[in-house]
C-alpha cells in the first residue's frame, strides 16, 4: 500500500499540474489531472480519517481551483461550460466523473439559469451510480458543500421551493442509506470499527437536514405537508437504531421549535414505529428537552400538550406492549415531568395507573436495574419541573392515590420502605408551609405510611421508628381544619391506626398523640371559659375534656402494656406523662382526674421504678415538683396531703440510704407550697391557703439528716448534708413566721456537723496533694475544684476557658477538661472528688456571709 | 528491392481538392509490421463522384514505352489469408495479410492508349456518382477498402499505383429500421419454415427504434437485475440511456461497467472467425448496491471511434452493449445485448 505521505504528495503534485494547466488555459489537461487526483478517492483501503483528509486536500488543491477558473472563464466567455460538461462525461471512472460533474455543474448553476433545473436533475440522478458507502457519502458531502449553498443565493430565489427541497431531500435520503449500509460492509469483525466510522461522519448526514432547514426557512406548511412526512417515513423505513436516533435528534435540532409544536403528534407517532432496540424514552426525552429549551419565547408551556403525550402513552401501550420497563419507566417519567409540578398533581394518577397495569401485565421482567428505575420513578427523583420536592411529595401522599399505593405494594419490601421513608422524611422535615385541610388527606397519608409499619421482617424498622412519629407530629402540626371535632376525630383515628397497625410503634407515637390530646383539652377549656354563660355548652365541653383525659389514660395504659419490663425509657416517659397530665388536669381544677393521674404515677413508681435501677431521685423529684405545683388538690378531701404522704413513704422505700436521704429532704418541699405565679389568663380562683406544715418539714429534714449521717461514704455523706443545709437555708430564708422550726440554732448545729466531716476530708486532701506533688513534682492545688455535682451521681466541670488554656501541662484533669463533659463519678480522681464537697461548703459559707450584710437574721448563724 | 530496381515511371494520384476534404485517421492495418502511424485518408460518401488527377513521371531523359494507362476504382472486401477462403477469384489487397475476396466495385477506363512517355504527363479522371454499398472498414480479419488504382501497362510487368480513400455511409433512421426489419423477417421466416406471419411491425415501424431493450436476468439466489436501454438502434452521435434495477443482490459488487463490444465475424459461413474488440469501457456504478436501487446508465457515444453495424455475405460487424458486474473477488458477470449503430449525418 502506498503511504499517506506519498498520496498527499501525489495530490499536491496533481494540484500543481492543474494550476499550471489552467494558467495556460489547458482545460482538458487540468480536468485530466483532477481526475487523476480523484482516482485516489476510489480506493477502498483508506481509513476514514485519512479519506477525509485526502478528500479535503483534493477539493482544495484541484477541484476548487478548477471551479474558480471555470467561474472566471465563464464570465469572459473563454469556455463553453456546456461543452466542458459533455467532455467530462467521457471520464471512464464514475467517481472522478461525478466529482467533476458536480464541480462544473456548480459553475453552470451560477451562470446559466436556463439549464439549472436540468443540471440539478442530472446530478441527482447520476450520483446514484456511486453505491459505496464511504465514497458515496463523501460524494454527497461534496454536493452539499458545493451545490446546496447555491440554493440560498439571490439567483435561486425564484426557483421552486419544492424542487430545492426535493433535491436536498434526495441527497439526504441517499446519504442516509449509504450511512446505514456502511454498517454492513465487509466482515463482521469490523463491526465496531464501522460503528466508530459511522459516528465520525454522521455530521455529514445531519448537514443535509440543516441545509434543508435553511432552505425551508420558515415555511411551516411546506414542512408539515411535504418534508416531515417524508422524513418520518425515512426514519421508519431505515430501521437502523443509530440512524433513527441521530436523525430524530437532528430533525429536532435543526428545525425550529415552532415546527415541532405544530407536528408533535406526528413526531410522537413516528417514535412508535422505530426499531424496538431504540430507546423510546431517550428520544422522547430529547424531544421534550428540545421543545422545552426553545419554547419560552412562544409564551406557551409544554404542559398544554399534556393530552397529546397522554394519548401517545396509551397508543404506545397498545402498539408496543412489549416495551421493556427500562424504557417505559423513563418515558413515563419524562412525560409525567411535562404535565406535573408541585402545583399541579391532579393528573398524576393516570401515570401510576399506566405503570401499574404495565407491571401487572404479562412478560414483565423486573431485574436489578428495573428496580432501580422503579425506585427513582416512585420517589420522583427525575422530575425536573418539580421545584419544591416536599410540596410535591406531600401532594402525592395526600392525594389518596390508589394507584400509587398499589404500585408501592408491588415493590419489594426494602424498596418500598426506602421509598416511603424518603418521601415522608422529606415531607416532615420540610420548611415550606404544608397544610392538611381534610381528613381524607390524613387517611391517605396514613394509608401509605402504614406500609412502613407492616414490616414484619424488620428491614426498615429503624427508619420507620424514626419517621412515623415525625409523620404523626407533622399531621398534627399541619392539620388545619378548624373544628374541634375534626381534630379530635383525627387524633383518635391516628391513635387507633397505630394501635391496629403495629404495637411496636405505640411507644414512639403515643407521646405526640397524648400531646395532641392535651392541646385539645386546652382548647376545650378555652371554649368552655369563653362561653361560660351557656351552661349546656359548657357542660358539653366539660364532658369532652373528661373524655379526652380518658383517652390519655388509655394511651398511657397502652404504652405501659407494650413496654417491656426492662424498657426504662418508656416507663419513665409514661410516668412523666402521667404527671404532666395530672398537672394539666389540676390546672383546670379537675381534681378527681388529676388525683387519678397522680395515683397512676405513684402506682407506676411503686411497681416499676422503686427497686429498679432507675434514677429514682430525679423521678421522684419530678413527682414532687408536679405535686407541689398543684393548686386544686388541696381541698376538703385532703387529696393533696394523701398524695404527699404517699410520696414520703415511697421515698423512704428507696434502697440506698443516700437516695432515701436525698428524696426525703426533697419531699419536705411538699409541705411548703408557695404561690406560684399563675398565668394571668387563668381565671381560676386560686386557693390562697397554701399548704404549709412546718412540723412535717422538720420531720423530713431530721429523717434525712439522720440518714445522711449514717451514710458511711464520707464524701457522699457530706454532700448530702450540704444539700440539706441548702434546703435549710431556703426555709430559713423564706420562712418569716418561723413555721418550720428551722432556726439559726438548727442551722448552726448542722454547719458544725458538716464542718467535722469536711475537716476529715481536708486532711485526706492534703495527703493526696502531697502524693500528687511527689508524683508530679509540683503542687496541683490550683488544678482542683473544677467539678460540681450533677444529677444522678455525675459531675459537671465548671472550668472556664482560661483554665483550660493555662493548664498546658499534661495533667490528669486535662482530659476531663478538654471534653468538657459530664462524667460519671468513677472517672474523677480522688482529689477532685474530695474537693467537691469542700468547695461547695466554702461557697455556702460565703453565701451566708454575704447574706449577713442584707439580712439581719443571718447574723445569728455562726460559721 | 524497390530501392535497387527503381521503376522507370513514377505515378502520383491526387484527388480533387484533397486537402480541403475531411480526412479520417485510420489505424494501420492490424498485424502489419510497419511502424507507420495511421494513414490519414480522405473521406467520401455514397453517391459522390470521385475525381482526381494522375501524374505519370518519367525519369529524366528516359523514354518509356507502354501499352496503355488505365485507372480503376476498386471496392473490395479483404479477408485474412489464414481464414482460408481459397476462392478462385482472389485479387490483390492492400493489406499484405489479407486478400480480396470480392471486388464489389471494379470500374476501369483508359486514360491513355498505348504509346511512349518521355516526359511527365497528367491525366484527370472522374468516376461519376459512385454508388458505394459498404462503409470502409479496417478490422482484424476483414477490411473493406476502396482505392483508385492506376496502371501503366507494359510488356513484362505493369507498373501500378494505389491510392486508398475512405467511405462513410450515412443512413437515416428509416433506412436502418427497414434493414433491421428485413433481417428480422428473414430470420423469422427461417424459423417459421416459410409460414408467413401477419406482421404488424410493418405498419408501426416507429416502435422498433423506440422499443427499448429490456432484460431481466439473474443468478439464482444471488443476483437478480432488470436493465433497460431506452433504444436498440443508435446513431453514432447518440447517447445510450438506460437504467439498472437491482431486485436482489447477494453479491459483493465492486463495480459495474458498461462496455461496447464490436464483434467482427468473418468468413462465408456463419461459424467463422469472430473477433471481439472492446470499443468502450465505462464505469457506471461503484460499490455494492442493495436491493431496490436503481442505477442510471448514460453513455455519450460521439466521443468514441465506433464502427457502425455492417452486414454482408462475407462478414458482419455487430455491436453489443455488455453490462459487466465485477464482484470483490474479481469475478465478472455480464450480459450482452446487441444494438444497431448507424452513421447519421
Amino acid at each position: 500500500m502506498v503511504s499517506k505521505k506519498e498520496i498527499v504528495f501525489d495530490i499536491k503534485e496533481q494540484g500543481v499540474l492543474v494550476s499550471r494547466a489552467l494558467k495556460n488555459d489547458l482545460l482538458i489537461e487540468a480536468i485530466r489531472h483532477c481526475a487523476k487526483a480523484l482516482k485516489i478517492l476510489r480506493s477502498s483501503h483508506i481509513p476514514l480519517p485519512l479519506y477525509f483528509e485526502f478528500y479535503t486536500l483534493i477539493d482544495e488543491k484541484c477541484l476548487s481551483v478548477l471551479s474558480r477558473y471555470l467561474t472566471e472563464a465563464q464570465k469572459t466567455n473563454k469556455v463553453d461550460l456546456n461543452e466542458v460538461y459533455t467532455i467530462i462525461q467521457y471520464t471512464g471512472n464514475i467517481l472522478p466523473r461525478l466529482y467533476l460533474l458536480i464541480t462544473v455543474g456548480k459553475c453552470f448553476l451560477k451562470s446559466n439559469p436556463e439549464y439549472r433545473i436540468e443540471i440539478l436533475k442530472d446530478l441527482a440522478e447520476m450520483t446514484r451510480g456511486e453505491q459505496d458507502p464511504i465514497r458515496g457519502i463523501f460524494l454527497r458531502y461534496y454536493i452539499s458543500n458545493n451545490i446546496t449553498p447555491v440554493f440560498l443565493t439571490e439567483e435561486f430565489k425564484e426557483v421552486d421551493l419544492s424542487f430545492k427541497c426535493d433535491f436536498i431531500m434526495t441527497n439526504f435520503i441517499e446519504c442516509n442509506k449509504l450511512w446505514i449500509r456502511l454498517q454492513f460492509q465487509g466482515f463482521l469483525k469490523e463491526r465496531i470499527q464501522h460503528i466508530k466510522d459511522r459516528e465520525h461522519i454522521r455530521a455529514i448526514i445531519g448537514l443535509q437536514l440543516l441545509q434543508l432547514s435553511n432552505v425551508l426557512n420558515s415555511d411551516i406548511e411546506k414542512y408539515k405537508s411535504d418534508i416531515l412526512p417524508v422524513l418520518n417515513q425515512q426514519l421508519i423505513k431505515c430501521n437502523d437504531v443509530m440512524a433513527q436516533k441521530y436523525i430524530f435528534q437532528v430533525i429536532l435540532e435543526v428545525f425550529p421549535v415552532s415546527f415541532h409544536l405544530d407536528t408533535i403528534e406526528s413526531l410522537l407517532e413516528t417514535t412508535l414505529l422505530l426499531n424496538h432496540d431504540l430507546s423510546i424514552s431517550e428520544i422522547v426525552d430529547y424531544l421534550i428537552g428540545r421543545i422545552n429549551k426553545g419554547i419560552e419565547k412562544f409564551n406557551i408551556q409544554l404542559i398544554e400538550y399534556t393530552k397529546v403525550f397522554w394519548d401517545y402513552l396509551n397508543e404506545l401501550n397498545k402498539k408496543i406492549p412489549s416495551l421493556p420497563l427500562s424504557d417505559f419507566i423513563p418515558l413515563l417519567n419524562n412525560i409525567m415531568d411535562i404535565s406535573v409540578d408541585e402545583e399541579k398533581v391532579d393528573n398524576i394518577n393516570g401515570y401510576f395507573e399506566l405503570l401499574y397495569k404495565k407491571l401487572k401485565g404479562s412478560n414483565v421482567e423486573i431485574g436489578k436495574e428495573e428496580h432501580k428505575l422503579l425506585f427513582d420513578f416512585l420517589i420522583f427523583s427525575n422530575l425536573k419541573r418539580v421545584k419544591c420536592n416536599e410540596k410535591f411529595y406531600f401532594k402525592v401522599l395526600t392525594s389518596s392515590s390508589k394507584w400509587y399505593y398499589d404500585l408501592l405494594q408491588l415493590q419489594p419490601r426494602e424498596i418500598k420502605g426506602q421509598i416511603i421513608g424518603t418521601l415522608l422524611s422529606n415531607v416532615v422535615n420540610s420548611n415550606s408551609q404544608l397544610t392538611i385541610s381534610s381528613s381524607s388527606q390524613v387517611e391517605s397519608l396514613l394509608k401509605i405510611s402504614k406500609i412502613m409499619l407492616d414490616d414484619s421482617e424488620g428491614n426498615y424498622i429503624d427508619a420507620a421508628k424514626d419517621i412515623i412519629p415525625k409523620v404523626i407530629n407533622f399531621i398534627f402540626m399541619s392539620f388545619k381544619s378548624g373544628t374541634f371535632n375534626n381534630s379530635f376525630e383525627i387524633t383518635l383515628k391516628i391513635k387507633n391506626w397505630i394501635y391496629d397497625s403495629n404495637h411496636d410503634f405505640i411507644v414512639n407515637v403515643y407521646p405526640s398523640i397524648i400531646n395532641q390530646l392535651w392541646k385539645l383539652v386546652r382548647v376545650c377549656q378555652v371554649i368552655e371559659r369563653k362561653y361560660s354563660s351557656n351552661a349546656d355548652f359548657c357542660q358539653h365541653y366539660n364532658n369532652l375534656s373528661k373524655q379526652l383525659f380518658r383517652h390519655i389514660s388509655r394511651c398511657l395504659g397502652d404504652i405501659l402494656m407494650v413496654a417491656k419490663e426492662d424498657d426504662k425509657d418508656s416507663i419513665e416517659m409514661a410516668y412523666k406523662l402521667y404527671l404532666n397530665t395530672a398537672t394539666l388536669a389540676d390546672q383546670f381544677m379537675l381534681v378527681d382526674i388529676s388525683n387519678d393521674f397522680f395515683l397512676q404515677a405513684f402506682e407506676l413508681l411503686e411497681e416499676k421504678i422503686i427497686n429498679k435501677s432507675f434514677d429514682q431521685i430525679s423521678l421522684l423529684k419530678v413527682l414532687i415538683q408536679s405535686l407541689q405545683k398543684t393548686k386544686s388538690l388541696n381541698n376538703e378531701d385532703k387529696v393533696y396531703e394523701d398524695l404527699a404522704i404517699r410520696c414520703v413513704v415511697d421515698a423512704s422505700k428507696l434502697l440506698k440510704k443516700q437516695t432515701q436521704s436525698c428524696a426525703i429532704s426533697s419531699c419536705s418541699y411538699l409541705w411548703w407550697c408557695k404561690s406560684v405565679t399563675i398565668m394571668s389568663s387563668d381565671k381560676i380562683k386560686s386557693n390562697n391557703k397554701f399548704f404549709k406544715d412546718g412540723k412535717r418539714i422538720l420531720e423530713c429534714l431530721q429523717k434525712s439528716l439522720r440518714l445522711a449521717d449514717s451514710v458511711m461514704d464520707n464524701i457522699m455523706s457530706s454532700q448530702i448534708m450540704l444539700e440539706i443545709l441548702e434546703i435549710c437555708l431556703y426555709y430559713y430564708d423564706t420562712d418569716e413566721k418561723n413555721e418550720t422550726h428551722i432556726g439559726f440554732n438548727y442551722i448552726n448545729q448542722l454547719i458544725s456537723l458538716i464542718q467535722n466531716t469536711i475537716q476529715s476530708l481536708e486532711l485526706e486532701m492534703t495527703t493526696t496533694q502531697f502524693a500528687n506533688v511527689e508524683r508530679n513534682g509540683e503542687l496541683g492545688a490550683d488544678k482542683i475544684g473544677l467539678w460540681v455535682m450533677g444529677i444522678g451521681n455525675s459531675y459537671i466541670p465548671i472550668t472556664s476557658i482560661n483554665d483550660v488554656n493555662s493548664s498546658d501541662d499534661v495533667n490528669n484533669n486535662n482530659k476531663h477538661i478538654d471534653h468538657n463533659n459530664i462524667k460519671p463519678v468513677k472517672e474523677l480522681s480522688i482529689q477532685d472528688k474530695i474537693y467537691i464537697p469542700i468547695s461547695q461548703f466554702t461557697r455556702i459559707l460565703k453565701y451566708i456571709e454575704s447574706q449577713k450584710q442584707t439580712n439581719k437574721s443571718y447574723n445569728s448563724i455562726n460559721i | 528491392m524497390n530501392l535497387f530496381f527503381k521503376p522507370p515511371v513514377d505515378i502520383e494520384i491526387l484527388f480533387d481538392k484533397e486537402d480541403s476534404r475531411k480526412h479520417v485517421e485510420v489505424l494501420p492495418a492490424s498485424g502489419s509490421h510497419s511502424k507507420v502511424l495511421g494513414d490519414s485518408l480522405p473521406v467520401y460518401e455514397d453517391g459522390e463522384s470521385i475525381s482526381g488527377n494522375v501524374t505519370v513521371r518519367v525519369r529524366e531523359g528516359k523514354i518509356v514505352e507502354h501499352l496503355g494507362i488505365k485507372v480503376t476504382l476498386i471496392g473490395s472486401i479483404d479477408l485474412v489469408k489464414a481464414a482460408g477462403n481459397s476462392t478462385s477469384n482472389s485479387y490483390k489487397s492492400i493489406d499484405v495479410r489479407k486478400r480480396s475476396i470480392e471486388q464489389f466495385i471494379c470500374m476501369t477506363y483508359d486514360l491513355s492508349p498505348a504509346g511512349e512517355l518521355n516526359h511527365s504527363q497528367s491525366f484527370p479522371f472522374k468516376f461519376k456518382d459512385m454508388s458505394m454499398q459498404f462503409e470502409s472498414y479496417r478490422g482484424k480479419n476483414v477490411d473493406v477498402s476502396y482505392y483508385i488504382k492506376v496502371t501503366v501497362m507494359k510488356k513484362g510487368t505493369d507498373i501500378s499505383k494505389i491510392k486508398p480513400f475512405w467511405v462513410y455511409l450515412y443512413k437515416d433512421l428509416e433506412e436502418v429500421k427497414k434493414i433491421v426489419e428485413q433481417t428480422k423477417k428473414m430470420s423469422e421466416q427461417k424459423k417459421a419454415n416459410g409460414i408467413k406471419k401477419n406482421d404488424k411491425d410493418d405498419k408501426n415501424s416507429d416502435s422498433i427504434e423506440k422499443k427499448p431493450i429490456k432484460l431481466d436476468i439473474g443468478i439464482e439466489n444471488c443476483l437478480h437485475i432488470e436493465f433497460e436501454y431506452t433504444k436498440s438502434i443508435f446513431s453514432l452521435k447518440d447517447v445510450i440511456v438506460g437504467r439498472i434495477y437491482f431486485l436482489l443482490t447477494r453479491l459483493k459488487i465492486k463495480h459495474m461497467e458498461l462496455s461496447l463490444i464490436t464483434r467482427e465475424s468473418s468468413g462465408l459461413q456463419q461459424s467463422n472467425t469472430l473477433v471481439d474488440s472492446t470499443a468502450i469501457r465505462y464505469e457506471i456504478m461503484d460499490g455494492s448496491p442493495v436491493k431496490g436501487e436503481t442505477i442510471p446508465i448514460r453513455l455519450f457515444m460521439s466521443g468514441y471511434d465506433l464502427t457502425p453495424s455492417i452486414s454482408c455475405n462475407y462478414f458482419d460487424i455487430k455491436n453489443y452493449l455488455s453490462l459487466v458486474i465485477i464482484d470483490e473477488d474479481g469475478r465478472r458477470y455480464f450480459k450482452q445485448s446487441e444494438i444497431k449503430i448507424y452513421r447519421s449525418k
